[in-house]
């Protein structure tokens, strides 16, 4: 946390380490939470790269109070939802999966991973988007699901449901099949 | 149930996506490119305030202080982001990393390091004073040393152990009061001043600090230079960032990378009294920090065989003795700010030089060059019998043409000298660095302007070349330690204040000898090509 925000003081003054550092940080984990929302490597790589391209953009006037961590993963979340909307897509059946792990397997594949984690990501793909993006920020983002609730500016409850039939969801398509 | 949900959570948690190199590779690229774009390497004064600003809050002011006291009690160099281009902790914030030198320098409680000024001329040629001084600083109380040596370019940052000590000032209190012994032993005299309530207790290193504080307004990064064997990095700060000073004042300071602290001061482009366009250097380097300084040194130590005197006052009575009594004559003050002011603006100048001898009590020359002559290049034409003899030109290169009017650091610092000698077709190229170069034929000019107002004899009118002009005489025994024999004359147009002709009269044994600069044509077009060396096709290259 304090370097975090050492980080942040770093950033908003105009240092490329800091930004370089935040980077290295967090780009894997943004990538992670982006690819569990939207299942799609392109479109991940596209989301965290916009994201600090914004991020960098911000520079001497951005402002935050909370934290560097959570504030990126809103960031990616809000991102991924403006790009599914906007594009119409639809995430990835676990059959088509198959295919992007195929690509994802080639010699100079972008986006590295193991297979557990494909699997994950492609499970959670059949879920719809909301209970996927509470799974996402609850677990993988550790966020509180009171502060998920503000963030989808719904109802703890309704955060509560979600993230219950999202589990109950996951479980009956990854039932004995998970290690 | 519960075993599965938590499997899935697990699983959820441990999901792992990471760019590839080239995917990194590619985000990188996109994020340090906006950033590039949204800053410059500029290090804006809004960073000064940032210290302040997070600081408000008293949960980061504990972290920040967290931080700080586990770094002290670790024993460890405080780099925040330690994994990544770890050894340019300087592009990093200025308030982070200016506060761990702060943080150093508070430690420190003597200080030892040199001084010495070059001096510089607008027009690139550099001198650098035969004297410096060490100073040993301690809290209230200061001993400064300075020596004497024969320098130049070649030898400046050199410790030379010909170095002749010349004069001791001891600076410690008593009472609020500050006394000062003057020791010098040039001379072998000494004085004792008092100055009232002139006692002083400051830190030794409340300049270094100063200026550690004055980085987050640094205007740009120097290249890494190497100073007293370490690798240091400079910033580049204007003088008018921290008061009332004039934007050609530069400060440079260099901090050695490893550890941090100045390794260098350099402040650029001060005045000098009595002269009006060369400007000095000062710099300060050969810092040693946690100098164990023997009590006893800061004691002074009066020979047996001083006498009590100003140094000052020995030195006059000993020139009056070497060179006679100095005469100076009444001149106008408005004259001299106006040959200054009329020199100040001026771009290029065609004149003559003429070195002659004395012949029945007539001058005759026997030499005749022209002179072209801009800021930075030159070129000169040299005649015998009134047949060109020898063409040269001097082209000057360096890094920066701006700022600074000469950087004596400048690496890239050149000036190629191409002579054409006409008489035996041939040519030749020299190139000379920053350390031992020809000088601007104006710098000589200049320096001689400058004595205007310690003139010998005024000249307030005389008609030159059929201009109405005034002038002055300057025994050359004024500067240096020159003879009484060797004079100078300087004539300027009552209407531009430029000059008109100068003479420069010397004796040698066979009788007097006379360098006459004439038919001046000042603030003249000279078209490009000028500064071309012009070299004829069946020329061939000197043999060395």
């Amino acid at each position: 946390m304090i370097e975090d925000e050492l980080l942040k003081w770093k950033f908003k003054s105009g240092s490329i380490d800091a930004l370089q550092r935040i980077y290295e940080k967090y780009r894997d984990y943004l990538l992670t939470v982006s690819m569990a929302i939207v299942n799609d490597t392109s479109l991940a790589e596209d989301i965290v790269h916009d994201v600090f391209v914004t991020f960098t953009q911000s520079g001497k006037s951005f402002k935050l109070r909370g934290n560097l961590k959570g504030y990126l993963t809103t960031c990616v979340v809000n991102r991924c939802r403006d790009r599914l909307r906007s594009y119409k897509r639809r995430p990835l059946s676990l059959d088509e999966n198959v295919q992007l792990q195929s690509d994802m397997e080639s010699p100079d594949r972008r986006l590295i991973s193991d297979e557990q984690s494909r699997y994950i990501a492609g499970a959670m793909s059949l879920l719809p988007y909301d209970q996927r993006e509470v799974i996402a920020l609850h677990i993988n983002g550790e966020m509180k699901l009171s502060e998920i609730a503000r963030l989808q500016n719904v109802s703890v409850s309704t955060v509560k449901g979600r993230y219950r039939y999202g589990l109950k969801k996951l479980r009956s398509v990854l039932n004995g099949r998970l290690h | 149930m519960k075993s599965l949900d938590k499997k899935i959570q697990n699983a959820i948690k441990n999901m792992s996506f990471s760019a590839g190199p080239e995917l990194d590779k590619d985000l990188w690229a996109e994020t340090s490119r906006t950033h590039n774009e949204f800053h410059t390497i500029e290090l804006t004064s809004d960073k000064q305030n940032m210290w302040r600003i997070i600081m408000k809050s008293k949960m980061i002011r504990y972290s920040a202080a967290a931080v700080i006291f586990l770094i002290i009690l670790g024993g460890i160099t405080f780099r925040p982001f330690d994994s990544l281009n770890k050894e340019q902790w300087w592009l990093g914030t200025p308030a982070v990393w200016g506060q761990e030198i702060i943080m150093e320098l508070d430690n420190i409680e003597t200080l030892v390091y040199r001084e010495q000024y070059v001096f510089v001329s607008p027009y690139g040629s550099t001198h650098v004073s035969g004297t410096w001084r060490r100073h040993y600083q301690a809290k209230d109380r200061a001993v400064i040393e300075m020596y004497y040596e024969h320098t130049d370019e070649d030898t400046f940052g050199d410790v030379k152990p010909d170095s002749i000590l010349q004069n001791v000032t001891y600076n410690f209190p008593d009472g609020n009061d500050l006394i000062s012994y003057n020791l010098s032993y040039e001379h072998e005299c000494y004085s004792i001043r008092e100055l009232e309530e002139g006692a002083y207790k400051k830190d030794p290193v409340e300049d270094l600090r100063f200026y550690v504080n004055l980085l987050v307004k640094a205007d740009r990064i120097m290249e890494m230079e190497i100073f007293d064997g370490k690798k240091c990095i400079g910033f580049e700060i204007s003088a008018a960032k921290y008061g009332d000073n004039p934007p050609d004042w530069i400060d440079r300071i260099w901090l050695d990378i490893q550890t941090k602290l100045p390794v260098r001061i350099e402040k650029h482009g001060r005045p000098i009294t009595d002269r009006t366009w060369a400007t000095s250097t000062e710099i300060q380097d050969q810092f040693i920090y946690y100098a164990d300084i023997p009590v006893d040194l800061f004691e002074p130590k009066i020979p047996v065989n001083f006498i009590y005197a100003e140094s000052s006052d020995i030195q006059k009575a000993k020139e009056e003795m070497e060179k006679g009594q100095m005469v100076y004559a009444e001149v106008p003050p408005e004259l001299v700010d106006a040959t200054a002011q009329a020199m100040n603006s001026v771009g290029n100048v065609i004149f003559w030089q003429h070195i002659g001898i004395f012949q029945d009590n007539e001058l005759k020359y026997i030499q005749s060059r022209e002179q072209l002559v801009s800021r930075y290049d030159w070129q000169e034409n040299v005649y015998f019998n009134e047949e060109l003899q020898k063409s040269q030109w001097f082209i000057t290169s360096q890094s920066d043409f701006g700022k600074t009017s000469f950087d004596f650091n400048d690496k890239n610092f050149s000036i190629a000298q191409i002579i054409v000698n006409h008489n035996r077709h041939t040519y030749k190229t020299t190139t000379y660095n920053s350390s031992s170069h020809p000088d601007n034929p104006l710098d000589r000019i200049i320096f001689l302007i400058d004595w205007f107002s310690k003139a010998d004899i005024f000249i307030e009118n005389e008609e030159i070349d059929g201009r109405e002009c005034y002038g002055f005489e300057l025994s050359a025994k004024k500067y240096g330690t020159n003879p009484d024999t060797t004079k100078h004359r300087l004539w300027f147009d009552k209407q531009t204040n430029l000059p008109v002709r100068i003479e420069d009269e010397w004796l040698e044994d066979d009788g007097p000898r006379m360098i006459v600069k004439d038919q001046f044509e000042w603030d003249v077009e000279l078209p490009q090509e000028t500064f071309i060396p012009d070299i004829p096709t069946d020329y061939t290259p000197e043999e060395e």
